[in-house]
Order: structure tokens, then C-alpha cells, then sequence
């Protein structure tokens, strides 16, 4: 079953390249692969650190009892919230016509964040960095994808 | 006080009004509280809320187009309220299929909660598109781009709901976030279609 979940979330990462390797090529500035290689390695690097230390975070927090490990998630079953966003970011390029790929990209940064962050028991008990950082990172990554976009468009 | 006359909620006094204001805030802000709740939900109020999202989304796209000329000012006063009564009417055809799925599957949920909480869901939507909303008035247009995200915000609590829900079926609540999502998608596509 985890093998299910991390091959359907690669294949989203895909898509989500593919879809903006599309748009940047639409600009006409840089070309399809720019767009796709850019993409794919940044949110390759942003699932595995968020993963890793989600998994991490939540031993070190089960160990000083902050976290029930009854209330545990898997990080992949929070990653299959792309699903969604990429069937949407697909029904929005080739449907609508709306090229707003980069949306899609930075709102699943963001919201992936926040939800990694709720699980580790974000807002309960006592505030610590640890349980806040996926939000934080999520948040940064949004910001320095759409800054690597503004390049690249 | 006489506690007899105030029920959980406080309503019928100064105070009930506050803590039905701030029982409606909190619900906003996590409609999955909904699910927990015992009493009946008065759905068809629920829905003004979507309503008045989508009523703020078409204004925005009515104003960007007005500005590039496409549009006249009675189109922008069609397209609002087109946006206005789809919000309502298509929202709660989503909470009612939702609610069918749900028994389908074993779940079981009255039709009152699902539309609420799909309902309360769009309060992310609505903060996104208010933003939005400033920011066109600013002479900016990016409403498609305040409207999406609005749109998978709206998403995350019903994600949450269908979780809460469906505690060990993993897929169930990407699925259900799918259909919803391109429901509504279709929705925006064919009020603009009808409009153009």
C-alpha cells in the first residue's frame, strides 16, 4: 500500500512538471524542459525534506509524550491531497484555459504544509517550532517557487 | 439570568446573540466541528455563505473583463448574479450528492451536515476572493489566481470531514475532494460560457 501512495505521488510531482514545463514553454522565454526540470527537482526536494521530518518530528514527539501515537498519520496519506490539486490543475489548463499552473504548485506547498503541521499536533498543547516548521516550510517553499517562476517566465 | 430561557447557544438574549456569533466564527474556521454537533442544521442558510463567495469571484472576473472591454457594466451585474445564485444552487447539489455517496458507502451522515459543512468549507474561498477583490480594485487582475486558490482551500476541510469520516481509507478523501473540486470548476466554466 505505501508503494501505491509514493507512486501515485511521484506520478502527480510528474504531472505537475509536465503541466509547467507547458506553461513556461507558453511564455516563450525559456523552453518546456527548464520549466519541467525546475519543478520536478524543487518539489522532489520539498516532498522528501517535509517527509523526512514529519517522520523524524513525530518519533522525537511520541518519545516525550507531546504526541499520541494513536493519533499518527502517514505522511503519504496527507501527500494524496495533490490528487486533487493536479486533477484540477489539469480541468483548469486544458478546460478552461486558465494558465495558473504556478497556483496549483504554491497553494499545494502551502496547504500540504499546514496539513503536516495540524498532524504533528500544530495549535495543541504548548507551541513549539518543531510542530509549526512543515507550515513554515511550506509557506517559504511557496514564496521561492513563485520567485524561481518570476525567473523563469 | 434565568438559564431556562437560554438554551446552548444563548438565543433570545444580548449574550445568545455573541455566542451565536462566535459559535458561527469557530465553525468557519473548522467546519468539521459540524460532524460532531447532534442538532439539525438549517442548511439553506449555510449556503449563503458560498453564495456570497462565488456573488464576490464573478464580480472580480466581471470587473477584469469590463476593463479589457469584453464586457458591459450589466454583464458584470449578470455574471454577480449568475455567480450569486450558482454558488447557492450548486453547492447544495454538491452537499446532496455527498450526502448519497456517503450512504452509499456506509456512512452514516444526515444531508443537513454534509451540505453545512461543505457549506461553512467555503470560508477560506471567500477570504481568498475578498483579497482578491481588493487587489483588482488596486487595477491588478489575477482573479482566476485568487479564485483557484480560494477554491483548494475550500477543499481542505472537506478533505478533513471526509477523513474524520472514513478513518482508514486513504483514498476515499482525495477521491471525494476530486469530484467536488471538478464540480465546481465546471460550474465557473459554464456560468462563463453562458455569460460570454
Amino acid at each position: 500500500m505505501p508503494k501505491l501512495k509514493l507512486i501515485i505521488i511521484t506520478a502527480m510531482i510528474i504531472l505537475f512538471s509536465v503541466f509547467n514545463g507547458l506553461q513556461v514553454a507558453r511564455s516563450g522565454i525559456k523552453g518546456f524542459f527548464a520549466g519541467f526540470i525546475v519543478t520536478f527537482l524543487f518539489f522532489t526536494a520539498v516532498f522528501l525534506f517535509q517527509t523526512l521530518f514529519y517522520i523524524v518530528s513525530v518519533r522525537k514527539l511520541t518519545a516525550t509524550g507531546e504526541l499520541d501515537i494513536s493519533d499518527y498519520q502517514s505522511p503519504f496519506d496527507i501527500w494524496l491531497i495533490s490528487i486533487p490539486m493536479c486533477v484540477l490543475m489539469m480541468v483548469t489548463y486544458l478546460f478552461l484555459g486558465w494558465y495558473v499552473v504556478q497556483v496549483y504548485i504554491c497553494t499545494a506547498f502551502g496547504l500540504i504544509g499546514m496539513l503536516l503541521g495540524n498532524a504533528l499536533g500544530r495549535g495543541s498543547r504548548k507551541w513549539t517550532l518543531r510542530k509549526s516548521m512543515p507550515f513554515f516550510t511550506g509557506v517559504i517553499a511557496s514564496t521561492v517557487f513563485s520567485m524561481l517562476m518570476g525567473w523563469l517566465v | 439570568m434565568d438559564k431556562n430561557k437560554v438554551n446552548s447557544r444563548g438565543r433570545g438574549s444580548s449574550e445568545g446573540f455573541f455566542d451565536k456569533f462566535k459559535y458561527l466564527l469557530l465553525l468557519s474556521l473548522n467546519p468539521v466541528g459540524l460532524l460532531k454537533s447532534s442538532e439539525k442544521h438549517r442548511w439553506y442558510i449555510y449556503l449563503v455563505f458560498p453564495a456570497s463567495g462565488w456573488l464576490l469571484f464573478f464580480l472580480q472576473i466581471g470587473i477584469e473583463r469590463f476593463r479589457q472591454g469584453m464586457f458591459t457594466a450589466w454583464t458584470v451585474i449578470l455574471i454577480s448574479f449568475l455567480g450569486l445564485v450558482a454558488g447557492y444552487l450548486v453547492v447544495g447539489f454538491i452537499g446532496w450528492i455527498l450526502a448519497y455517496i456517503l450512504a452509499y458507502l456506509g456512512y452514516d451522515m444526515a444531508p443537513d451536515k454534509v451540505i453545512a459543512l461543505i457549506a461553512m468549507s467555503h470560508t477560506y474561498m471567500v477570504f481568498s476572493v475578498l483579497l482578491g477583490l481588493i487587489y483588482n480594485l488596486f487595477g491588478n487582475s489575477s482573479s482566476a489566481s485568487f479564485g483557484i486558490a480560494g477554491l483548494l482551500c475550500t477543499l481542505m476541510p472537506i478533505y478533513a470531514g471526509i477523513r474524520t469520516l472514513g478513518k482508514g481509507k486513504a483514498f476515499l478523501p482525495p477521491l471525494i475532494a476530486t469530484l467536488v473540486g471538478v464540480i465546481l470548476l465546471f460550474s465557473w466554466q459554464l456560468i462563463l460560457i453562458i455569460v460570454s
